[in-house]
């Protein structure tokens, strides 16, 4: 099975790189914003590795902040104010429905939590 | 039948059970609405809750929702363009346009009365129906089955636009072979998984449809900032009317997607988003070419056609699951798990056996969709203030639902560090002009794609003789041979005819 995918994609790739008319692909080069896009790759990796170690309720506001940060939103107050409702109002949401969303490997080894 | 109808009507017509329908679909849009968290989810998150109802009135909270999910996701599509469940992606298709049109309200009024209208159409359809419907499904072999989706696939490709024809079959294949991730289950051999053990159940359909979408939905906001000025143009919220000829427009087409959604959902393994994009694909080639030029830019017909075909065929895909116990969709295979686990077999002698909880079901369809409207409508507005988010709230925050709902099918990080990685190639593929629609469609109907064909040749003693033996799948291998080769036959007569 997996040959006859490889084989039916490679055949639809050739066709697609053979065939003369490319005005679609070409036809609308715009200035694109690559910074902030990469930027924000790089804090969503952070955020998917350190999600465990630093805990749900620590990671997630950090992670909404940097990204509005990031995004070019210098109000302190609006970004304390749409990320910390965010994060609380879905961590007892999970509460409520008895999902315990990961405290934070990171709290338990300083002793924090045990 | 009669008793059986009126069976149903008495077991749910109670405070209790009416209440719950309310609840399920409340609970339901809540949840479905938010990117990342379709019925698939949210059902699972609603199992636990109703372990200690009895068996009908835990399914009439889980049917209710099931339908507010899936209403939920076509909100979401349509006011940010993410999807939560594959059922709703057509639905972005025009719902998504006309929202950035500032049409926003209308668009859910649309999608509000077209789901209902659907859902009802089915659920009477159903009730007519269901006994007879088993005999016809059970006649389905294996062969047929794998015959029948490489149907839905071809017709993926087949319905996109002549440009995109090659690069819609290349998605397809390239989802086709990202299925093949995992253990292989019947030979028990791991495929691709490089050693990993967050591989070996294959990548999580969830994980895929949020990365493809909302993910590099939220990307793309960025990365084409112009974008951003129709983003935010005014909503004219007040404006959830539809006028009489909006209505007379799209009625015809919501009774066609529905019997289509319907009779599509009931076949095992189709389900509601085969028969949204079929809907669509088949309202597009009715609708004449001054209504068909809209589609895809903010067409009503496009809206309603997919709305109406994925309620139906919700409802539809109920009848594999209680006639057969065979689970048509992702979402019934959670149901039918929730139906073990109250102790009740599903399969043929359900009818006999548990007689309550069958025509419950059903009934409870027909209340579900009617609190779907009473609830929905009146909160559109307030839904519609979404997009007055501005960006750079909005796309934190959506990133953040997407990572956070596939967590919570998995409780894997591994599954939040490959959805990243899935985000960037899907944005670059969708820099490249490729559909991303036809890739999902690929990757959900893979496993089970391979699994009939295996079924299918182990049948047939290692023949390929399955393919033309039986007259129902030499029709529809026919039919698919068709399908794929009329956009090439138009496209080559295009080239050199009219030079």
């Amino acid at each position: 099975m997996p040959y006859l995918i490889a084989a039916g994609g490679s055949i639809c790739a050739l066709i697609l790189l053979l065939s003369p008319n490319t005005p679609a692909a070409s036809g609308q080069k715009q200035s694109l914003q690559l910074m902030p896009v990469l930027s924000l790759v790089v804090l969503m990796t952070a955020y998917a590795f350190a999600f465990e170690w630093l805990g749900f309720l620590t990671a997630t506001p950090l992670f909404l902040a940097s990204g509005m940060c990031l995004l070019g939103e210098r109000r302190i107050s609006v970004i304390l104010i749409a990320s910390l409702p965010v994060t609380a109002v879905f961590y007892g949401l999970m509460a409520a429905l008895d999902i315990q969303l990961a405290p934070g490997e990171l709290w338990y080894q300083i002793g924090l939590l045990s | 039948m009669i008793e059986g109808i009126l069976l149903g009507i008495a077991t749910v017509a109670t405070l209790e059970n009416l209440a719950l329908v309310v609840a399920g679909c409340f609970v339901g849009t809540i949840i479905g609405m938010l990117p990342g968290l379709g019925p698939i989810s949210a059902i699972a998150l609603m199992i636990p809750v109703t372990y200690g109802f009895d068996a009908s009135s835990g399914m009439i909270l889980l049917a209710g929702v099931y339908y507010g999910a899936v209403f939920g996701g076509s909100t979401s599509s349509i006011l940010i363009n993410a999807p939560g469940v594959a059922g709703t992606v057509a639905t972005s298709f025009d719902g998504y346009p006309l929202a950035r049109s500032g049409e926003a309200g209308k668009a859910l009024a649309v999608a509000a009365w077209a789901s209902f209208a659907g859902g009802t159409i089915a659920a009477l359809i159903l009730m007519i129906s269901a006994p007879y419907l088993a005999e016809v499904s059970l006649s389905f072999q294996s062969a047929d089955y794998f015959v029948l989706m490489l149907l839905g696939l071809s017709l993926v490709a087949a319905f996109s636009p002549p440009d995109e024809y090659f690069k819609a079959l290349l998605m397809t294949f390239f989802g086709l072979a990202l299925a093949t991730v995992g253990t292989d289950l019947s030979a028990g051999v791991q495929r691709f998984t490089f050693g990993r053990m967050d591989l070996i159940d294959g990548i999580s359909f969830v994980m895929l449809a949020m990365a493809t979408f909302a993910l590099a939905e939220a990307l793309m906001m960025v990365l084409r900032p112009q974008q951003e000025t129709t983003e935010q143009a005014p909503t004219r919220m007040a404006d959830l009317k539809i006028d009489t000829a909006e209505v007379r427009e799209i009625a015809p087409v919501i009774s066609r997607a529905s019997l289509l959604g319907y009779f599509i959902g009931v076949l095992p393994g189709a389900g509601a988003t085969i028969a949204s994009f079929l809907a669509y694909g088949v309202e597009r080639n009715l609708a004449p070419a001054a209504a068909r030029a809209r589609f895809g830019k903010g067409s009503l017909r496009g809206l309603a056609a997919p709305e109406a075909a994925n309620n139906a065929a919700c409802t539809g895909s109920f009848v594999p699951l209680l006639t057969l116990g065979i689970p048509g969709s992702g979402t019934t295979a959670v149901l039918l798990g929730a139906l073990i686990a109250y102790g009740i077999q599903p399969g043929p002698r359900l009818l006999v056996d548990a007689p309550d909880v069958f025509w419950a079901v059903i009934v409870s369809m027909y209340f579900g969709n009617l609190v779907l409207l009473a609830l929905n409508l009146p909160l559109i507005p307030y839904l519609a203030r979404l997009l007055l988010v501005p960006r750079t709230i909005l796309v934190p925050v959506i990133m953040f639902f997407s990572m956070i709902g596939v967590y919570l099918v998995s409780f894997n990080p591994f599954d939040m560090q490959m959805m990243v990685f899935v985000a960037v190639v899907a944005v670059c593929l969708r820099l490249l002009a490729c559909p991303m629609a036809p890739l999902l469609l690929g990757f959900i109907l893979g496993g089970m794609l391979e699994d009939n064909l295996r079924r299918a040749i182990a049948i047939s003693d290692g023949e390929m003789s399955f393919l033309w033996e039986r007259p129902t799948t030499l029709v529809l291998l026919c039919i698919t041979a068709i399908v794929l080769l009329l956009p090439l036959v138009r496209m080559l007569a295009s080239r050199y005819l009219k030079p």
